[in-house]
């Protein structure tokens, strides 16, 4: 009964070809044809986006990006992104700065100390706290932060004057600085680095965790040399995350911050100025002021894409990202 | 000496009530024992030394204690202690913080005060723990304070926030912002005075028209980069990605320039207008709902769709029918979530909508008002009556927003889109409390046999040992196949199966080699083998599940009753339509009842049929599930236990009437008594349709089979098959010495 082998002419390999019926014909039509003009479109907005920064960027040519100010109603318009560019990266920094530590210790919070209807309430609040509209933390942080803050800032620069940029010049006023924006778009950025971070730690092997418990450790001990390490590459991507949604923040910026540009950086003091907000605060301009701003949103988009793509890489590569979406 | 049954006389000492223990010993002694209430029956033998027999039941399972008696304990590593020392530590730190702030020296402000108490209080927790339990243990708890405190810090700003814009908007909250807007009202007048009516109605239609654009094209396109293999998912995935970090503002400016400014078309309706913030709305809701919904999509087991193709199901019916109403729960909380976050989008509204103080409910002319731009305007303003106008306007978004956020949780909550990447376990609730007829014997369910011990493999009870089931029997009034008619569907009867030089290909790895095989029709045909040798490729090659592997590619031919399924001018889907299968894991589709997955096929494969409920209870007859689930057609397939979800899978093939049936490892994820239950089934199946069973279980193989083909694959080699023929003659009269050596248990 064995086979035997036997010679055999040269096999003709084939991919299977199906042949397709009206509705797959529809189907894929369908899809194809949604895909293709999502590609259009979002192509489309950034060829002209490049197209309509072409006059500004033509007009200033290199120094637009060494300009610190930005005053379209000149003659001739001095256009200049580098001071809004520094107010933007200031206050991003600020806000991860201050967000990283809260996300981290909330998202080990909820993956290894809470349990049961605790663990659920606060997945719940950070989610809510990613539903809520950033003008509502603007008007928050306008209204009911700024105040507060003042008496604080003013220690802060009494005792850490020495360090350059918490220096607040005689006289300034300590409201509208971006050390208070910076705080406002770190509770925008919170909800998306913790979220990030806490699928991360969810993804840590229950094998590994056990076997450091199975050896005596502490949580403490557990947390730091399994769960810890292992998210690193989540908590920096979070980060970067984080980076990309307070750089494009605009509202609660454009409400806390007087949209002036300048190149120095005192964060507590009154002052300062981002990309997005400066664009809020220029409705209704045209011409040579509006293709300017264009090029500033064009500026800004580039360095979040940036951003972003770096924290996606960085998510992905590490060792915990794989199978997490950012 | 006395003898049995003599009256003892007995003097008792009636302190108490008293146990007297007669017993009998072995050369027909009799003993007596006297015991106080309470002592201990289970030592009295025992510590006697006799043999006695004892009449007192032994202590065991079936004298159960009452489960009131035992203290259950959750062992926990925080005790009332350690919340005393961490209290106590809090309230202490708190005085000397007092001491040292306040009356020693003068504090700088609240939050000296407050980091002050709580850095003494982490030093003092640590302090005491240290004491009690070493560094280690303090260590782990300073460090959970410092996590829960890190949680608590998300939520202070967060309660902050939410109290601070009620307790400033709801007092002026009255119904006048629901039916006025703010025509003729000036800063002087009182808050209550004016409404939101235009920005209600205003965000209402702007978010209104941005869904209804971005959702088709959004679902499409995640379909699209999910369940095609085009080409150009790559670069449409990068160019979704990229713009989902496109600022918010960016995309009010770009529509501001590009249609408002420019006008592409010289119209009235390029112009500040509602429908132009629907267009900067859709931009930036756009790449988030594709992207969810993709990852909401993906989280969609491939198992559901191979069933659904296998069971000749097309691409567009596979995902409208069995991906989209599966993912249907996860893909609305994305899209309400989204909604959620263009309600109180207001950077790209000041570019595009521009904003009104009247009523403006046309939003494709004029400028409108919006809930964000409505308080944007409002809260700058230095009138106290103006800005608290706003705030009311604030509350009023924080409840949209509200409203929106419970809507997708309690939408995610109902759903099996997370749930679903692993089998779903039957709950208690789930099942039925009682068997179906009191009448007939219910065969049990498999869940019920619990304690049926898992047989090593060869030691598996013997078909005879069982009693035979009753699931074969026809009832009264059961239907016979005959009567119903199935229009479309595959032509009658059981067909043969003949491979003529198959090879297949993954890549340009080789994996099969030459396999020549006839399946006669009417027959149980076993494929055996080592993992890895090809019989499932072999399998799946024969209903041309093979191809769905992008780089798969075979030679050779398959014939169906003498017609070669690959060649020129067949479907896949008829091919399948006539080739059902049945997979390892079962895959019943979760967002289905029993009846209408059992019913699915038809649908799936635009099949008719002149009587369904008679088709479900036929399949589910041959099957050998309908007595287990005939009270419950309409819950959900998912909620069965694993050997009834393979069940219904098979009779889910069956309702098709295919000509031959596939069958993947159909029991290796099942227990013994599913097993048996399904092979049963399989036995029963060859009087309609030829059926090829792939099985690493060799007593299975002997059991079920009529034929047997042996595959094997040498290393670096691709697998052939080594011997085939009558099943009695390759397990008895094994040819080759391999062969001999893997049904014997020698290798493999």
């Amino acid at each position: 009964m064995a086979e035997i082998p036997v010679e055999r002419a040269p096999r003709a390999r084939v991919r299977p070809r199906d042949r397709s019926t009206p509705s797959d014909r529809v189907f894929s039509g369908l899809t194809r044809g949604a895909g293709i003009l999502v590609l259009v479109i979002l192509t489309l907005i950034a060829v002209f986006l490049v197209d309509q920064a072409g006059p500004a960027l033509s007009a200033s040519g290199w120094s637009f990006f060494t300009t610190v100010d930005f005053a379209s109603n000149l003659r001739p318009p001095v256009l200049g992104v580098l001071g809004l560019l520094i107010g933007t990266v200031t206050v991003a920094l600020i806000a991860v700065t201050v967000a990283i530590p809260t996300s981290v210790l909330t998202a080990l919070f909820i993956t290894d100390v809470a349990t049961g209807r605790l663990r659920a309430m606060m997945m719940g609040l950070v989610d809510l706290l990613a539903a809520l509209p950033s003008l509502l933390y603007g008007l928050w942080g306008f209204a009911f932060l700024s105040p507060l803050l003042p008496p604080l800032s003013l220690w802060v620069s009494d005792h850490l004057g020495f360090v350059p940029f918490l220096r607040v010049d005689q006289g300034a006023p300590l409201i509208s600085s971006y050390a208070i924006a910076g705080l406002v778009v770190s509770l925008m950025t919170l909800p998306i680095i913790t979220s990030i971070v806490r699928e991360v730690f969810m993804q840590v092997p229950p094998g590994e965790k056990e076997a450091a418990l199975a050896l005596g450790s502490t949580r403490w001990g557990m947390l730091r040399t399994v769960v810890l390490p292992f998210g690193r590459g989540g908590i920096i991507g979070g980060s970067m995350l984080g980076l990309g949604r307070a750089l494009g923040e605009t509202i609660a910026v454009s409400l806390l911050l007087p949209q002036i540009p300048s190149a120095t950086v005192h964060i507590l003091q009154y002052g300062g100025s981002t990309i997005a907000g400066f664009i809020a605060n220029n409705t209704g301009v045209s011409g040579l002021a509006l293709s300017g701003l264009l090029a500033a949103g064009l500026v800004l988009f580039v360095f979040t894409l940036a951003t972003n793509f770096i924290a996606s890489l960085i998510i992905s590569r590490s060792r915990s990202g794989a199978g997490v979406d950012a | 000496m006395t003898n049995v049954g003599e009256e003892i006389p007995l003097t008792l000492d009636a302190t108490g009530p008293t146990t007297v223990l007669i017993g009998q010993q072995a050369d027909g002694q009799l003993t007596l024992r006297v015991m106080p209430e309470g002592s201990p029956v289970v030592g009295a033998g025992t510590r006697s030394g006799s043999a006695l027999p004892s009449p007192v039941a032994p202590p065991g399972p079936s004298s159960p204690r009452p489960a009131g008696s035992r203290t259950r304990v959750r062992p926990t590593s925080w005790t009332p202690g350690d919340v005393v020392l961490v209290a106590g530590s809090a309230v202490s730190s708190a005085f000397l913080t007092g001491l040292v702030l306040h009356v020693l020296s003068s504090s700088p402000g609240w939050l000296a005060d407050l980091l002050t108490w709580y850095a003494i209080t982490l030093v003092m927790v640590y302090a005491l723990s240290r004491e009690q339990g070493g560094t280690q243990a303090a260590i782990d708890r300073i460090v959970t304070i410092v996590i829960s405190t890190g949680a608590l810090l998300l939520v202070v700003p967060l309660v902050s926030l939410l109290g601070y814009v009620l307790v400033r908007g709801l007092p002026h909250l009255s119904l006048n912002f629901f039916t006025h807007d703010l025509r003729g009202v000036t800063p002087n007048l009182p808050p209550e005075q004016g409404g939101g009516l235009h920005a209600i109605i205003g965000t209402l239609e702007q978010a209104g028209i941005a869904l209804v654009l971005v959702l088709p094209l959004g679902l499409l396109t995640a379909v699209f980069l999910n369940e095609t293999s085009s080409r150009l998912r790559r670069p449409i995935r990068i160019v979704v990605d990229a713009m989902s970090g496109l600022p918010s503002i960016v995309a009010g400016l770009f529509i501001y320039s590009a249609l408002i400014v420019s006008k592409p078309v010289d119209s009235s309706f390029f112009n500040f207008n509602g429908t132009m913030a629907a267009f900067a709305l859709a931009l930036v809701m756009l790449p988030t709902v594709t992207r969810t919904v993709e990852v909401v999509l993906r989280l969609v087991p491939a198992g559901l769709r191979e069933a659904s193709l296998a069971l000749g199901a097309g691409r567009g019916r596979t995902v409208w029918s069995v991906v989209l109403p599966t993912a249907r729960s996860g893909v609305t909380t994305a899209t309400v979530l989204g909604l959620a976050r263009i309600v109180g989008e207001t950077a790209p509204l000041l570019f595009t909508a521009f904003g009104s103080l009247l009523i403006n409910a046309n939003p494709l002319s004029g400028p409108q008002e919006s809930l964000p731009l409505y308080v944007f305007r409002l809260v700058k303003s230095p009138s106290a009556n103006e800005s608290d106008r706003g705030y009311v306007g604030a509350v009023v978004l924080i409840g949209l927003v509200l409203i929106l956020f419970v809507v997708a949780r309690l939408l995610g909550r109902g759903g099996v889109t997370r749930r679903r990447t692993r089998p779903t376990r039957p709950t208690t609730a789930s099942l039925p409390a009682t068997p179906s007829t009191p009448t007939t014997p219910a065969t049990p369910s498999t869940p019920a046999l619990p304690s049926l011990p898992a047989l090593p493999p060869g030691e598996e009870p013997a078909m005879s040992s069982h009693p035979p089931t009753t699931m074969f029997r026809p009832e009264d009034g059961a239907p016979a196949a005959g009567q119903i008619h199935l229009t479309g569907g595959p032509p009658e009867g059981a067909a043969s199966i003949e491979t003529v030089d198959l090879c297949a290909w993954f890549g340009e790895r080789l994996v099969l080699e030459g396999v020549d095989l006839v399946m006669p029709a009417n027959r149980v045909t076993a494929l055996i083998g080592p993992s890895g040798c090809g019989k499932s490729t072999f399998l799946r090659m024969l209903n041309r599940m093979h191809e769905l592997v992008p780089t798969a590619s075979l030679a050779g031919q398959v014939l169906l009753d003498g017609e070669n399924i690959y060649g020129p001018g067949m479907r896949a889907q008829r091919v399948r339509a006539r080739v059902g299968m049945v997979f390892q894991k079962p895959n019943p589709f979760p967002a289905m009842s029993i009846r209408d997955n059992v019913l699915s096929g038809l649908k799936l494969g635009g099949l008719g049929c002149s009587d369904k409920d008679a088709l479900v209870e036929h399949s589910l007859e041959r099957a050998g599930l309908w007595r287990e689930v005939r009270d419950r057609l309409d819950s959900p397939g998912g909620a069965l236990s694993g050997g009834q979800q393979q069940r219904l899978c098979i009779a889910r093939s069956l309702a098709v009437r295919p000509n031959v049936l596939l069958m993947d490892e159909p029991c290796s994820a099942l227990d013994p008594t599913s097993t048996r239950r399904i092979e049963e089934t399989i036995k029963q199946l060859s009087q309609d349709v030829t059926v090829v069973i792939v099985t690493h279980n060799m007593q299975q193989a002997q059991r079920v089979s009529d034929f047997c083909a042996f595959f094997l694959a040498a290393e670096g080699e691709p697998g052939r098959v080594l011997e085939h023929g009558p099943t009695t003659d390759v397990f008895g009269r094994p040819v080759d010495s391999r062969t001999r050596d893997y049904v014997g248990g020698r290798f493999g």
